[in-house]
């Protein structure tokens, strides 16, 4: 019953999730031609371009059409799967992202798995040791974590490990040696906030009656530890895992600028540059399917994580 | 055998003799030479195709040729073109291509290739963002054989070498078989460079054209192949991890930041070239607004601008400060003209803010406009650093003398954007080109609205700029272009601030490069020892 209850529950997200997807869009579709300055054409054209030739290329790329007439043939477009053709590239925008988001889904895959692996051992060591030097320590080295820009942490990694000890490569993504420092960076300031936030959950539920019940019935400090408080600590560290998940696969901008990949965040950032308004609707719809997707799977995971959680 | 066929047979002997003499001593020529020359270059990250890109650099001159190409005493050389004549009236140029060169799809390179492609170039419809002077000027193509032919112009058209020296010649018939759409990632012309592998926004790997044998001896101590195995352009723009990457030698070849220079300069794996760019900085006013539409008033602005302050502050000195509307490093510069320009006088600056009544009422040590009231002069500006630095270095000098400056910062997009409205005051832009036609395109009437950001023209500029265009005499050409940025200084549409720097670090293992006096970077015979 309870499969059924998940099947209708998800697939009713999913159904919600197509009018989000859509109402963002129409929002980025209408701000770009009409809120954002910089046109298109005039930046395809170049400096010498006279006004009869960026008129020609205003043409060529659909803009000298109303901007409803311009909507509902993007919708028609979208309908089929196709998201136009990059104005810079001059490939179709799905292909170009399609190339990207393996280095964007990577990263961020990696950077999370790490950061939160090493929050949680951190927010838990500090918990279980609260008021000790343990976690002193551990208080000080997440705050420093979650100070540092992540700009900075990156061009460091690179003067130490790349520039200084040459036991990294600089930029790049054909190896997983590139990957080390980009997932580096992004996975101290993740663990800062895992550790931040799993400490003083766990704090407050090893206060709970029902883990002092627990260690009154005798059982071992960790099997409490891991049975019973672990458990409820996750809830909201699957929130705040979710969300980042959801808000790296849109893209780490810096930290794929600085180390030259070629992820989603790049493209997205070039795309507004040069205002090519075919790739920026095409990743925001990336982004959003992103979070909505995140979300959902951090809805289930909270079923199987909470028992107290249904989805009716 | 008889004689005849002795004779013959001898003939072929010798032939194959000497060719294999040929073979031998370019093998000899190329042994221990190649490597992978790896560039980052950000810009470059665009469409291959030349009839839709906005972007011309290393991979489009890599993979195509073109009729001419720039000396390095910046006079022009033929490339495809073997020999040239300008008809008596200006406006017919023959051209001769040499027969022996190439696409790599095995088609010749020849007048009818030339012809399909300059006509595509001139087509009203073309989006390419080169070669569009030719839309207005090309009247026919006749193709006299299979390697000649004569491009009518309907008017003489001095910049016309420089156009044709920037139009790269792809293979019509490839593009005709592989369509508009796909070209751009499946380009077929007859440079040094074959791509053999494009990973979009990623990098480009190109590998040496075995058949190209025809690169421009002014430049090149031979002509081909290029003696590097291959060329890898990363598109990548961070400048601090480009740096990283040349002091690692992950890169050959990068442009240094200022701020970086001495440390590049220190390291032993680094050569640097220091050189000016083909491109300056100024502020431009929008002379179709009040109160920008007195000259006297823009005047006033450039005595308050110290420049060479401004290339200490802003550059270090690596930059050079700039009177005119054409940098040295753009043939048509005149030196003399410095003399004439208003340069920095403080005194002279407040005198004329004094005349036409902008005078500091309330004592605040910054001046009211003529009606009393507070007087606010914005100027916008590009975001990143270097821009805002150089803005607020104006700031303080034009503070001295109580113009109180507001820096609006935006986006380059926008701020490019905004200069097409009408509405802006002032703005902190560069232009970067090689020949002084690029001044027409700022100063002509029909581009207000466009490139003519200044949105400034008189019937006398127009009568200038077209005399300058269309004289293809050097010298008198020398002489117009000259009465051209003299009638610019006199009427201010801008002050002039200086010739950015072109810092070039090159890794020490490259050999045999060279950098051309437009700053773009030789590398067709350059080599890494290869074992």
């Amino acid at each position: 019953m309870v499969g059924g209850f998940m099947s209708k529950y998800i697939l009713r997200r999913i159904l919600i999730a197509f009018p989000l997807i859509l109402a963002v869009t129409t929002v980025v579709f209408v701000m770009l031609r009409v809120a954002l300055p910089g046109d298109p054409a005039k930046l395809m054209a170049g400096d010498r371009a006279s006004p009869e030739q960026v008129e020609i290329i205003r043409r060529k790329l659909g803009l000298d059409r109303p901007v409803i007439e311009q909507y509902f043939i993007f919708l028609r477009n979208f309908a089929q799967g196709d998201l136009g053709r990059s104005v810079k590239f001059r490939e179709p925008v799905l292909g170009v992202i399609a190339k990207a988001f393996p280095f964007t889904a990577k990263i961020t895959l990696l950077s999370v798995t790490v950061g939160t692996t090493i929050g949680l051992l951190i927010g838990i060591m500090t918990a279980v040791y609260q008021r000790t030097w343990i976690d002193n320590v551990g208080i000080v080295v997440t705050v420093f974590f979650f100070s540092i820009p992540t700009f900075w942490l990156g061009l460091m990694l690179i003067l130490i490990f790349a520039v200084g000890l040459r036991v990294l490569p600089v930029q790049g993504a054909s190896s997983w040696r590139h990957f080390i420092m980009p997932v580096a960076t992004l996975a101290v300031g993740q663990s800062a906030l895992i550790a931040r936030l799993t400490r003083s959950s766990m704090i407050e539920v090893l206060s709970t009656d029902y883990v002092r019940t627990a260690r009154s019935k005798g059982l071992a400090p960790r099997r409490v530890l891991a049975s019973h408080a672990l458990q409820n600590t996750l809830i909201p560290v699957i929130t705040v895992v979710g969300l980042s998940v959801g808000g790296l696969l849109g893209g780490a901008v810096i930290t794929e600028s600085i180390f030259g990949l070629p992820g989603v965040g790049r493209l997205a950032i070039d795309a507004i540059s040069n205002r090519d308004y075919p790739m920026i609707q095409g990743t925001v719809i990336l982004v959003a399917a992103s979070f909505v997707f995140v979300n959902l799977l951090v809805d289930i995971i909270y079923a199987f994580v909470d028992p107290r959680i249904r989805y009716e | 055998m008889n004689k005849s066929g002795f004779a013959v047979l001898a003939l072929v002997l010798l032939a194959a003799l000497l060719m294999g003499g040929v073979v031998v001593a370019q093998d000899d020529m190329m042994a221990g030479k190649g490597g992978r020359l790896v560039v980052a270059d950000a810009n470059s990250n665009t469409s291959f195709d030349p009839f839709v890109s906005s972007w011309h650099s290393w991979p489009h001159y890599a993979i195509y040729p073109t009729l001419f190409s720039r000396a390095l005493d910046m006079s022009y050389v033929g490339y495809l073109a073997d020999s040239w004549e300008v008809s008596e009236d200006s406006k017919s140029l023959t051209i001769n291509l040499i027969d022996y060169a190439t696409f790599t799809d095995g088609t010749p390179i020849d007048a009818a290739a030339l012809k399909w492609n300059l006509e595509k170039y001139a087509d009203p419809e073309s989006t390419a963002s080169t070669g569009r002077a030719l839309i207005t000027l090309l009247d026919n193509i006749e193709v006299h054989d299979d390697y000649s032919f004569t491009m009518h112009m309907n008017s003489p058209h001095a910049p016309l070498f420089f156009v044709l020296a920037g139009l790269e010649i792809v293979s019509p018939a490839a593009y005709e078989a592989i369509g508009p759409d796909d070209f751009g990632t499946n380009p077929v012309g007859g440079g040094p460079f074959i791509l053999k592998e494009l990973v979009t926004d990623n990098y480009a790997l190109f590998e040496r054209n075995p058949d190209f044998t025809w690169a421009p001896p002014e430049l090149y101590d031979h002509p081909g192949p290029v003696f590097l195995d291959q060329l890898q352009i990363l598109f990548i723009g961070e400048e601090q991890t480009v740096l990283a990457a040349l002091e690692t030698g992950e890169i050959s070849l990068a442009g240094i930041p200022t701020q970086n220079l001495a440390d590049a300069q220190a390291n032993p794996d680094i050569d640097v070239h220091v050189a000016q760019l083909s491109q300056i900085r100024y502020v431009g006013f929008n002379t179709s607004k009040d109160p920008w539409t007195n000259p006297d008033l823009r005047k006033a602005f450039a005595y308050a601008t110290d420049r060479q302050e401004f290339v200490t502050l802003a550059w270090d000195d690596l930059a050079q400060p700039l009177y005119q509307p054409l940098p040295p490093t753009i043939w048509g510069h005149n030196p003399e003209l410095d003399e004439i320009a208003p340069s920095f006088d403080p005194d002279k600056a407040m005198a004329m803010l004094d005349e036409l009544g902008y005078v500091d009422v309330d004592g605040d040590g910054l001046r009211e406009d003529p009606e009393g009231n507070a007087w606010t002069v914005p100027l916008a500006t590009a975001s990143p650093d270097e821009w805002l630095r150089q803005a607020e270095v104006l700031e303080a000098q034009w503070r001295a003398v109580g113009i109180p400056l507001q820096i609006d910062v935006l986006e380059f997009a926008a701020l490019v954007d905004l200069t097409t409205t009408g509405t802006h005051d002032l703005f902190l832009l560069l232009y970067g080109y090689q020949d002084p036609s690029i001044l027409t395109y700022f100063f002509d009437p029909e581009r207000k609205g466009g490139s003519n950001r200044a949105w400034f023209s008189t019937d006398e500029l127009t009568d200038l700029l077209v005399a300058a265009d269309s004289q293809l005499d050097p010298d008198l050409r020398y002489e117009a272009v000259t009465a051209v940025s003299t009638y610019i200084i006199e009427a201010s549409p801008w002050v002039y601030l200086a010739v950015p720097p072109a810092l070039t670090g090159v890794r020490a293992e490259l050999m045999n490069w060279r950098i051309h006096p437009d700053t773009s970077f030789l590398y067709w015979n350059a080599y890494f020892e290869t074992e």
